[in-house]
């Protein structure tokens, strides 16, 4: 315990990259064995090392389908994956962000700790235990609703492993399903209940422990945090905006949702601007969407979801942060303020740079990738984006991949899930001595 | 503070402010009737209606002229909508072309086209300029106006020296461009046609409006493997994306020894972006058949040179932009939306902008508080207007594309490609132009005209204000990433 805790001290992303890295390897090779498949056939290496990457990294991109590919064992591996990379990504960006809310720093606080507190270590494993707790009761409570529901299509032990399966899988914004053909949850695009359930569960997985947990405290406390009112106003704008959008490119569609009801139309339109931030259940076919609601939606993936959850993305604080700085330029403000509340310039700053180089990260693999694979630009930009905003949607490109194509995603999907959170933590109050400053100069903009 | 002493020697100078200001109250009731005081009048009003209004009203004229039954080539004719098109596409010195300019329009209809490109391209390069420098004080443009108006024919006289130092420099290096091409088209066509073409691509080119007289939609293509073609426009296109503020900064070095931090980072960026270019350029095309597979080395090399500067943002072309590899074609994208520095004739969200950005990136990324160019430091408004034209640009690029994709039933590359060339009013085209919808021109023509003019009054518009803060919010936190 100390001597983790010391490792920790020193260096918490590095903790976090390496632990990630071994349990994708350790997954990958669970996959391999002969037993993971259904066919008993070990499956290639770099495909086993895909699905891991997707599975720990809450992805859902997939180069193989999950529920028809897959032996009732792998199936579990890649559940006990998920489960490991969501919870853990949760806790430790909570545990990030709980000390970034200070101004003394992890390594000062955790020497602290260890040197001379044992109740702070505990509060850390209580902080742990709590994250725990609520992701387990809110995904009992989806997987019993699940269950309800699959057992009209199936007998009782599928319809609980079906309920479990996808329970988990959804609230840590994976997207891995075991309907099989890859076809997500299309089959039950009408159908109310699994719609609002996968819904339910997709937004509160992606507003983040810290949310939550405000949330759960709300009638004790009676005020929201900045941050709750910041993620929530957002999160809300945005599902309803996306609804509206995508209703209307869609609404005429013959291949999405022409067929449909109004009520259909409507269940799904919300459907679909739920899901790519940033879980990646679909029950409309992604590739045959209007090119312009596919291009609404590789921005809302790159969007993604809320700080501290289990979805990728820039984060809806970061999105938020830029624009209450347009607002603040527009109106001639020196102060950025969202809800009253001044932010920093140096919070500003980490959101500009946040985005700037999570958009240089996803337009260099768009132009690798589209000199590797020989697709559609709109199919690879859809692609770059789901890989790095953790989401798993694809408009069928996965499936064809080259190997080099493969590999970039893996490596996507990765520094897509680490990137952001170990970049904020990096930009994190950092305590320099200013010994001098440079004379201002001025140049002329735009 | 240094940079404004090369023009001047001060009519801006703060002591002639002072001194103005102190004689304020003695000058006040004398009348003002003459023409250019009424315009000016108007104009610190507000510049930015003064822009928009003067601009609106020659596309105007413009396209009533190139209605005319004589500006088309005989057998041809020309739609209103085409005609607004193709002024708005020359006063904005885009270069995007419904129709082909060589073979659709008469000789009158050319003349239209060059003085609509001469007067958008001049006009903007002088407004930007007058904007820039007034930006570089505190006082506001109404306030020094107000001054200059009223009191001092000395200062009014220097925005008119300021205006005839940007022409001249302009004609001279379109001058010199003309005299290059026209040698060179001497070796194929009568001398009067030659120089007709040298006239006409100088200034299009310098303009960076992209326009060409060859036919057939071809642009340079016939010149891939001229050596002489090509470095000329290179340079036209380069003297005319730096913008006045660096020509004259270079003019003045001999004498001066020092640069100004806007030059050194203009300067640097075009270089880093110009060089960088077409080294990505060179690699990504290097085993395409369709556009390199033709060429010998060098040829290559200079294909990769001009297509590394055209993007900023001429609009002229030896390559096929539909045969490019989709990676080219998204580079080129980018290079489009970065486009040319302030006070020029280039489009796009401008290098220094682009500078500040990875300026306050690198800041960011270091942990350290100030945004750092050369040693200077920059003022945190400078940073966030950067941010701030950054998105709003994406923003604009972005919506376009939307709908643009909703309107015309065309590859996405090819409409993302439209819209940032109309943006950033380069030229470019993967081939949509001609195939727009009629909703999709006035989008695109929407586009190039807010491409031109946003940019510019919203850098504008975010530095005059000057805002009373009464009370200040406590600070809060958010997570960021």
């Amino acid at each position: 315990m100390k001597v983790a805790a010391k490792w920790l001290t020193a260096s918490p992303p590095r903790l976090l990259v390496l632990g990630f890295a071994f349990i994708i390897l350790v997954g990958s090779q669970l996959l391999r064995l002969p037993a993971a498949s259904a066919s008993g056939e070990p499956m290639p290496w770099l495909d086993a090392l895909f699905t891991a990457t997707s599975a720990v990294c809450v992805t859902g991109l997939v180069v193989v389908d999950t529920g028809t590919h897959f032996s009732l064992f792998g199936q579990i591996v890649i559940l006990i994956l998920i489960q490991i990379g969501g919870l853990g990504f949760m806790t430790m960006a909570t545990l990030f962000a709980f000390v970034l809310k200070r101004r003394i720093s992890l390594k000062e606080r955790l020497i602290l700790q260890e040197a001379l507190n044992q109740s702070s270590i505990e509060g850390i494993v209580r902080l742990v235990r709590r994250v725990v707790l609520f992701a387990l009761v809110i995904e009992a409570i989806g997987a019993l609703l699940f269950t309800v529901r699959f057992l009209f299509d199936m007998s009782p032990g599928r319809a609980v492993f079906f309920g479990v399966f996808h329970a988990v899988s959804f609230f840590n914004n994976a997207g891995f399903d075991v309907m099989g053909d890859f076809r997500s949850l299309t089959e039950y695009v009408g159908d109310p209940l699994v719609n609002i359930v996968t819904m339910l569960l997709i937004v509160t997985g992606g507003i983040g422990f810290i949310v939550l947990s405000d949330l759960a405290d709300f009638r004790k406390n009676r005020r929201l945090s900045l941050h709750s009112k910041v993620v929530l106003s957002m999160t809300g704008f945005l599902i309803v905006f996306g609804a509206l959008v995508i209703l209307v490119f869609e609404f005429t569609n013959p291949n999405t949702m022409g067929p449909l009801s109004l009520g259909e139309k409507i269940l799904s339109a919300f459907m679909q601007s739920v899901s790519p931030r940033t879980a990646g259940v679909n029950t409309l076919d992604i590739a045959s969407l209007r090119q312009s609601t596919q291009f609404f939606i590789v921005l809302y993936m790159f969007i993604g979801a809320s700080p501290g959850s289990t979805g990728g993305g820039i984060k809806t604080t970061t999105f938020a942060a830029l624009l209450g700085a347009v607002r603040a330029m527009i109106r001639g403000r020196q102060d950025v303020t969202l809800f009253k509340y001044r932010l920093a310039q140096e919070r500003v700053y980490k959101a500009l740079t946040v985005t700037l180089l999570s958009l240089a990260l996803v337009l260099a693999a768009t132009m690798i990738l589209a000199t590797t694979e020989d697709h559609h630009f709109l199919m690879i930009l859809f692609e770059a984006a789901s890989a790095f905003g953790t989401v798993g949607l694809s408009m069928g490109l996965t499936l064809q991949l080259s190997v080099a194509g493969k590999i970039i995603m893996i490596l996507m999907m990765f520094i897509g899930r680490l990137g952001p959170l170990t970049l904020g933590y990096a930009l994190g109050p950092k305590k320099e001595r200013v010994l001098y400053r440079h004379a201002e100069g001025k140049i002329i903009i735009g | 503070m240094s940079f404004f002493c090369n023009f001047g020697k001060s009519k801006f100078s703060r002591r002639s402010i002072l001194r103005n200001a102190m004689s304020f109250r003695t000058l006040i009731s004398i009348e003002v009737t003459d023409l250019p005081q009424k315009a000016l009048r108007w104009f610190y009003a507000s510049p930015s209606r003064f822009l928009v209004c003067g601009f609106v009203a020659i596309i105007a004229a413009g396209a009533a002229l190139l209605k005319l039954p004589f500006s088309v080539a005989e057998g041809q004719s020309l739609s209103w909508l085409d005609a607004w098109f193709t002024s708005v596409s020359a006063m904005c010195v885009t270069g995007l072309v419904v129709v082909d300019t060589g073979t659709h329009f008469s000789i009158f209809g050319h003349w239209v086209i060059l003085t609509l490109i001469q007067v958008g391209g001049l006009g903007f390069m002088t407004m930007g300029t007058l904007f820039a420098l007034f930006l570089r004080r505190r006082v506001s443009l109404r306030e020094r106006l107000v001054l200059q108006e009223s009191l001092n024919q000395q200062s009014l006289e220097g925005i008119v020296r300021l205006v005839r130092k940007v022409i001249f420099y302009a004609l001279t290096i379109e001058a010199a461009g003309s005299l290059m091409y026209t040698l060179r088209f001497m070796t194929e066509m009568s001398f009067g046609r030659a120089l007709y073409f040298g006239i006409f691509h100088g200034v299009s080119i310098f303009n960076n409006a992209g326009f060409d007289l060859f036919g057939d939609f071809r642009s340079m293509s016939d010149y891939a493997s001229d050596p002489f073609m090509n470095i000329v426009s290179i340079l036209l296109i380069l003297c005319g994306s730096l913008g006045f503020v660096v020509l004259a900064d270079l003019v003045e070095l001999p004498r001066r020894r020092r640069l100004t931090l806007h030059s050194k980072v203009v300067l640097t960026m075009s270089a880093l972006l110009f060089v960088g270019g077409a080294a990505v350029i060179f690699i990504f095309e290097y085993t395409n058949g369709k556009t390199f597979g033709r060429l010998n080395f060098g040829d290559q090399l200079l294909a990769a040179f001009l297509h590394s500067a055209t993007p900023r943002s001429a609009g002229v072309s030896t390559l096929n932009m539909y045969d490019l590899r989709q990676a080219t074609q998204f580079f080129i994208v980018w290079l489009m939306f970065i486009g040319a520095s302030p006070g020029s004739t280039g489009g796009g969200i401008k290098t220094t902008s682009f500078a500040v950005l990875l300026a306050a990136v690198y800041a960011v990324m270091r942990g350290k508080p100030d945004v750092v160019l050369f040693r200077y430091r920059l003022e945190q408004g400078q940073v966030y207007k950067a941010i701030m034209i950054t998105f709003f640009s994406l923003a604009t690029v972005v919506t376009a594309t939307m709908i643009l994709s909703v309107t015309e039933n065309a590859p996405f590359m090819s409409v993302l490609f439209e819209a940032t060339s109309a943006f950033a009013t380069v030229g470019l085209s993967m081939g949509l132009t001609t195939e727009l919808s009629p909703a999709g021109k006035i989008l695109i023509m929407l586009l190039m005209f807010i491409g031109r003019i946003g940019p510019y009054t919203l850098s504008f518009a975010l530095s005059v204000r000057e805002d009373r803060m009464l009370y200040r919010y406590a600070e809060g936190k958010i997570i960021i990433g």
